[in-house]
């Protein structure tokens, strides 16, 4: 009647870590996982089909809801899609700010990042170590904009408001602190005897593999893949900026870890430089009133926290919102390789390996 | 021949153990209740934050209100549980917490100030092998969480106990020979026994506590006294983030109470019977033997900090690397221990 050997476990949608509502159907020999049924669609809004009913600058608003723990970076790649299509010229102190604001916002995510990656593995500490390096964060980033998760912060061919006066002293400032508690949070883990023994050669992908899944961002670049679009696909001002891609050698969760942690330390300098560079001039570029993108189609892929962010946008020149609007999420590209990871491992490891592929439910179902 | 006035004479002594049963069983429940408060405020202190501080002075009232909220939540038992065992489960866990302690030794003897004729001992129960009971009945205590994962007919519920017997087997051995080196360097099995082994010093700073002539012993007895209470890095069995909340997601309201102060309780007891083996019990310095229940106080505060410190930094192990980890290095080690103490108090008479 039963099959004796195997257990089915469902581990969500409510479970205290699948990080939102992700549900995830394992089915154990003991507490071995022989497969894993990745269910996802708990959270799905119809962004996608939304923003085809709205107009292009409504649509800023909608970007912020996918992945709504790095708002800013969906609102850089949206944006810089649309001027794209548009062949719209983006003023230099426009594409510094955006600069600024992605990697501080690559720091704040990586921030719950690491502190939920941690708490999965039992180190309960770590998560308010981290949450209170993201507050700093959000308080600039509510200094800039007035809000601290949903920011709406770009605007069509720039910005919509320039820096309050005396912000960029206090993001340098973020950067001297956020460079010693980095320390702190590798005191915590890094050589740590219990955590090497829980992420050291746990969910290994190899570079080819992880390309044929269409992993991106930290786990591609953990499996050794030097892929990053900052470096090979220059936006905003990252081709002014100087800063290494990080990359692992064994493709398992340590070394997606150890990827993470040296980019806390590459956005800071990426960050650094680009507010002492920080150049004076207009905020919005020549952008007509009303927005109406000539017909034809773009696709256009930024780096945000979680990898390749892409928007794929069809305007048919005549009304003013977009014929189709597609998005390629890098949380939603890289559960897919959840399947492949957690096999043959522990119920425990399950847990470890969601949290080192850093996925964002909100942006998986949109 | 029975003699009334024997008994005459034994009833002030008796009453004033009744009165000191009565006593250790009220103090064990609030050390429950004092061991959450001390933990979520170190917690807070550990992870920069205030902690519990709305409830009472400081938030001293917390536990108080904790218990009251458990107490009016609803019991629920889910329909395909065994219900005889489900009720049974956490009342095996409680009662056995509580029946370790029963011959823990905390203090020298003592006439409370002259108001008894003969002195009574600060111990509910003297058992000439103490060491024993509790290590049988601290044994006991997993079956409560067994049958407590296995009676609730939850997924979640099985996995935690099925993790709990895995644990148990892989650390109980290397306890109990960590245990064994201690007694056979006192050459007793009664805790007061090893206790007053340990009264005095070396060099006249050194106190002779078994923990200078045994730390490796100290260490593998603190090890596995986290495997035995089920506290991070060894949680296994209620793993939060893997397994919800292991072998008590089922439980509510009081029943899932009973297997909380189970919990703290057995850390109290583990660290008591910590201090009387390695750390000289209620010897100390500076103060009478009367008052060395304060030592003894101290001591498993400090033990205790120590778990709550360790739970709040370290991460979770698994499961199977505890079983590596209990079967490869803590049991060798445990042998290895166990014989030099043998061969040190054999050839050198230690």
């Amino acid at each position: 009647m039963f099959d004796t050997n195997e257990l089915v476990l469902n581990m969500g949608p409510q479970h205290p870590s699948t990080h939102g509502v992700l549900r995830v159907v394992l089915r154990l020999d003991g507490e071995k996982v022989v497969d894993a049924d990745v269910v996802i669609g708990y959270l799905h809004r119809g962004i996608e089909k939304l923003c085809e009913n709205r107009n292009w600058t409504q649509i800023i608003l909608l970007t912020d809801r996918m992945d709504y723990v790095a708002a800013a970076t969906n609102n850089v790649g949206y944006c810089e899609t649309v001027e794209k299509l548009m062949s719209l010229e983006v003023p230099r102190r426009a594409r510094y700010v955006r600069t600024i604001l992605c990697e501080l916002q690559r720091i704040a995510s990586h921030c719950l990042w690491i502190g939920t990656h941690a708490m999965d593995i039992g180190a309960m500490t770590v998560f308010l170590y981290a949450f209170r390096e993201r507050e700093l964060i959000l308080d600039l980033f509510e200094e800039f904009c007035g809000a601290r998760l949903t920011y709406n912060s770009m605007r069509i061919g720039g910005l919509p408001l320039d820096i309050p006066p005396g912000w960029d002293g206090k993001v340098l400032e973020f950067c001297k602190i956020m460079s010693s508690k980095i320390e702190e949070y590798e005191e915590l883990l890094t050589h740590n005897r219990i955590w090497l023994e829980r992420t050291k050669g746990i969910g290994v992908i190899s570079g080819s593999e992880a390309v044929a899944l269409g992993l991106s961002g930290p786990p591609l670049r953990g499996s050794g893949v030097p892929r990053d679009v900052r470096k090979d696909e220059p936006y905003a001002a990252y081709d002014e900026m100087e800063f290494e891609v990080p990359i692992g050698a064994s493709g398992d969760t340590y070394d997606r870890y150890l990827v993470r942690i040296e980019e806390f330390r590459q956005a800071l300098r990426i960050i650094r430089q680009a507010t002492e560079g920080l150049p004076e001039g207009p905020i919005v570029g020549k952008v007509p009133r009303l927005i109406k993108p000539p017909a034809g189609e773009t696709y256009h892929a930024i780096e945000s926290p979680k990898g390749e962010l892409g928007y794929f946008i069809v305007s048919d020149g005549k009304s003013t919102n977009p014929y189709r609007f597609r998005v390629r999420p890098p949380s939603f590209c890289n559960l897919q390789g959840l399947r492949r990871l957690v096999k043959g491992h522990l119920v425990a490891d399950v847990v470890a390996l969601i949290g080192s592929l850093d996925v964002v439910l909100g942006e998986v179902d949109r | 021949m029975f003699s009334w006035l024997h008994l005459y004479r034994m009833i002030p002594l008796l009453i004033a153990q009744i009165v000191l049963t009565l006593f250790v069983f009220f103090m064990l429940l609030n050390s429950a209740a004092v061991m959450v408060y001390f933990e979520r405020k170190v917690a807070a202190m550990l992870q920069q934050r205030l902690g519990p501080y709305l409830v009472g002075p400081r938030g001293l009232l917390q536990p108080v209100a904790d218990v009251i909220k458990l107490m009016f939540k609803e019991e629920l038992r889910p329909r395909a549980a065994d219900p005889l065992l489900f009720a049974l489960a956490p009342i095996i866990s409680a009662a056995a917490a509580f029946a370790a302690f029963a011959v823990v030794p905390f203090g020298a003897e003592t006439t409370f100030f002259g108001l008894l004729s003969d002195p009574l001992r600060l111990q509910v129960a003297d058992v000439n092998v103490a060491v024993l009971v509790i290590f049988a009945i601290a044994s006991m205590s997993v079956y409560g969480i067994v049958l407590a994962g296995w009676s609730s007919n939850s997924k979640y519920s099985l996995l935690g106990s099925l993790r709990a017997s895995a644990q148990m087997i892989s650390y109980e051995l290397s306890y109990g020979l960590a245990l064994a080196s201690v007694l056979v360097m006192a050459n007793s099995l009664s805790l007061t026994d090893i206790v007053n082994r340990q009264a005095g010093v070396w060099f006249h700073v050194i106190p002779r506590w078994f923990l200078f002539v045994q730390p490796l012993g100290f260490l593998i007895y603190l090890t596995a006294g986290i495997a035995e209470t089920n506290r991070a890095p060894f949680d296994f069995p209620e793993a939060e983030q893997e397994l919800v909340a292991g072998y008590h997601t089922e439980y509510s309201s009081m029943s899932f109470a009973m297997f909380f102060l189970a919990e703290y309780i057995n850390m109290v007891t583990v660290s008591a019977v910590a201090t009387d083996l390695f750390l000289g019990g209620w010897h100390g310095p500076f103060l009478p033997e009367s008052l060395g229940w304060i030592w003894f106080l101290l001591k498993v505060t400090a033990i205790l900090f120590f778990y709550v410190w360790m739970r709040w930094t370290l991460p979770r192990y698994r499961y199977d690397q505890l079983m590596h980890f209990g079967w490869r290095v803590l049991l060798p080690l445990a042998v290895v221990n166990l014989l030099a103490t043998a061969a040190g108090v054999l050839y050198f008479d230690l």
